[in-house]
């Protein structure tokens, strides 16, 4: 990697744009708004925050100089096509079955054991009740997203949450919903619902929960 | 014997040569017919060499900085240290020669001066600052022999001060062990702010300094992984609401998308040659572990077919093993299969939960993540399934081993304090370091080799 006889050392200190800000203070948003400010600025985001342009001189120069090598940094990335909002069909509450649900874009969660993709019985129930709000709502489609909690490898989870979407997916189709309704995606333990460390916190990240994503 | 000598080294001998015909004007070629052995790396007991670092002084006829000359030291002797092959002696106080007396030059001080107090090897450099330019000069000395192994003059902003100081640390170790330092190597993980929806990546320094935020994208970035060549840093973001797989090309300066297939594209490895990329790969409504080209993203092979869930793939040096986590015995552990598919080994028999395997390319080593009575700590295990080793215990989680360019040393997180921060130890689980203190929530690190 290291060659003696370079006179002029190539691009060993890239850069990128700006400093770290350490002290920034988090901002304080509830979770659901907290959603829609990232599919907000996701719309903007790679054109206005990916990277900026960046044309950085040589680095470091040993022995004799010179000229030295152009040598740049991420300075355009392919921007991100503008991504489309899933059209929200059906806003405030809702009735399901015997229970009162405010959806919003999304509908409730179901939760899972630690290290478990089963689906436990009051999972089932609630599923149960979703099939049938599906069954009289033909129209809609669910995006359906595994989570887990943040113990253990975050890698070994993004598999975990693929298998629980896939499970609560699996299930809705035994109840009879077809499956091109349905989508699932994992976000292992990197989109939490809580951030503390403790079991109250861990076990309503360890869920499954719905997005409506068409008509 | 092996060829990680100082003599027996054809390669240390040749950049001896290159580095002496550069300097020759500076400096006299020493007599190489009696270079000694420093260091067998192979060695049971392996010897600190002890070493001294001269206070810093300004170059003839510069004027004196404190704040180069202190901060200047602290690098070569960090560095030095966290090297493990020497013995660093601070009594600086105590040394005979006069400070600033314009003397690092060979045949301008007495070599007696430090090897009377046990000195084997000393480091003599100087600066001089002008404007916002740095120069240092640096002299590697054997005072028992009392001629320079190295002489070295590098000129940069001043800014740059930290990379100036490495570069000449890890000659320093190539010159004694035959492999050159770690020191410019690169860090880069995810981090997030507490709370926080975005999840970004960073990098820093093999030491935690010089962070630098390398995506801006606000959505869930994950997974990092250096090229072998250094030059490319994948990633997967979420960012068009897929988890799609991204490379940053530093060289020319872009970004491109690798893949985005439907469902997951994670956890990617390159292969020696960069060629090539292990990574998750959605099949059938689960993880598999898939081999895709890495400059096109086409796939080329899915190396596992199973009901279970597979995650975590990472090449053997030699290209020719897989090493992948799969829950296929109920919970996760490490299995080994051929880059060409087939029967699988099980690696791990140890607890009821081992993942994140990384297969050192310097020995044939696997490091990983155990659950060990409910708490994850790191170990090693040799490729063959045998010398498993808990290399430490904590209370406090450790995860998302890797190791070190020349697989002397582990990257780890560690949660303290409530942050998962970067954790530096040998690959024996010796000389433990914390090197990251601020605020970043730290997750999945990739070590890069000297950049």
């Amino acid at each position: 990697m290291y060659s003696d006889s370079d006179t002029v050392l190539e691009s060993t200190n890239y850069k990128f744009n700006n400093k770290v800000e350490l002290n920034a203070t988090p901002k304080k948003e509830s979770p659901m708004k907290a959603t829609k400010v990232v599919l907000a600025l996701a719309l903007t985001a790679s054109l206005l925050f990916a990277f900026t342009s960046c044309t950085c001189k040589p680095e470091l120069e040993e022995e004799k100089i010179g000229q030295p090598a152009a040598m740049t940094t991420p300075s355009a990335i392919t921007p991100a096509p503008a991504i489309i909002k899933p059209a929200v069909v059906a806003s405030g509450v809702v009735t399901i079955g015997d229970r009162v649900v405010d959806i919003g874009d999304r509908v409730f969660p179901v939760y899972f054991d630690y290290d478990k993709a089963e689906l436990r019985s009051d999972t089932r129930e609630t599923l149960g009740k979703l099939a049938q709000w599906l069954k009289v709502n033909p129209a809609i489609g669910l995006r359906i997203d595994g989570h887990c909690d943040e113990r253990g490898s975050n890698e070994y989870n993004l598999a975990l949450g693929e298998t629980r979407a896939a499970s609560a997916q699996k299930y809705l189709v035994y109840l009879g919903i077809s499956p091109d309704r349905f989508e699932i995606l994992s976000y292992g333990e990197e989109k939490p619902s809580c951030s503390d460390s403790n079991e109250s916190c861990w076990s309503q990240n360890r869920r499954v929960d719905f997005t409506i994503t068409a008509k | 014997m092996k060829t990680k000598t100082f003599i027996k080294s054809a390669k240390a001998l040749q950049s001896i040569t290159i580095a002496l015909i550069l300097t020759t004007a500076l400096f006299t070629l020493p007599n190489l017919s009696n270079a000694r052995v420093y260091l067998e790396l192979d060695s049971p007991n392996l010897r600190r060499i002890p070493l001294a670092v001269a206070p810093l002084q300004p170059l003839c006829g510069a004027s004196l900085n404190d704040d180069i000359a202190g901060l200047g030291r602290k690098i070569l002797i960090d560095d030095l240290e966290f090297s493990t092959f020497f013995e660093l002696l601070q009594d600086t106080a105590n040394y005979l020669e006069k400070p600033q007396s314009c003397n690092i030059s060979p045949g301008t001080f007495d070599y007696s001066n430090w090897s009377l107090i046990g000195a084997e090897l000393l480091i003599k450099a100087g600066y001089s600052l002008s404007g916002k330019t740095l120069v240092a000069e640096f002299r590697l000395y054997d005072t028992l022999e009392g001629k320079m192994l190295i002489g070295k003059r590098y000129r940069s902003r001043a800014q740059n001060i930290r990379l100036l100081f490495h570069k000449f640390t890890n000659l320093v170790v190539e010159e004694i062990t035959g492999l050159p330092g770690e020191f410019t190597s690169k860090i880069a993980f995810c981090g997030r702010l507490h709370g926080e929806p975005a999840q970004e990546l960073y990098s820093c320094d093999y030491d935690g300094h010089e962070l630098r935020q390398v995506t801006r994208n606000r959505s869930i970035n994950v997974s990092p992984a250096w090229s072998k060549d250094t030059n490319k840093l994948l990633y997967t973001s979420y960012r068009n609401h897929n988890p799609d797989l991204y490379m940053i090309d530093f060289m020319k300066g872009k970004e491109v998308l690798v893949t985005n297939r439907k469902g997951l594209n994670v956890a990617a490895d390159w292969s020696a040659d960069d060629r090539h990329l292990t990574l998750m790969q959605r099949y059938d409504d689960h993880s598999e572990i898939t081999i895709i080209d890495s400059t096109t993203g086409q796939s080329l092979r899915r190396l596992t077919n199973s009901q279970a869930s597979q995650a975590s793939p990472c090449w053997s040096p030699d290209n020719s093993q897989i090493a992948f986590v799969s829950d296929r015995s109920g919970t996760p552990h490490i299995y080994v299969t051929a880059v060409t598919g087939g029967p699988w080994r099980r690696l791990t028999k140890q607890d009821a939960y081992n993942a994140d395997p990384d297969w050192s390319a310097h020995n044939d080593k696997v490091v990983f993540t155990s659950r060990v009575d409910g708490i994850f700590q790191i170990c090693t295990i040799n490729a063959d399934g045998t010398g498993y080793r808990q290399l430490t215990f904590t209370r406090n989680n450790c995860e998302a081993p890797c190791w070190s360019p020349n697989g002397r040393h582990i990257l780890f997180t560690k949660k303290i304090n409530k942050i998962r921060q970067l954790m530096v130890m040998d690959e024996k689980g010796r000389n433990l370091k914390q090197i990251t203190f601020d605020k970043i929530e730290k997750k999945g690190p990739s070590w890069s080799a000297n950049r």
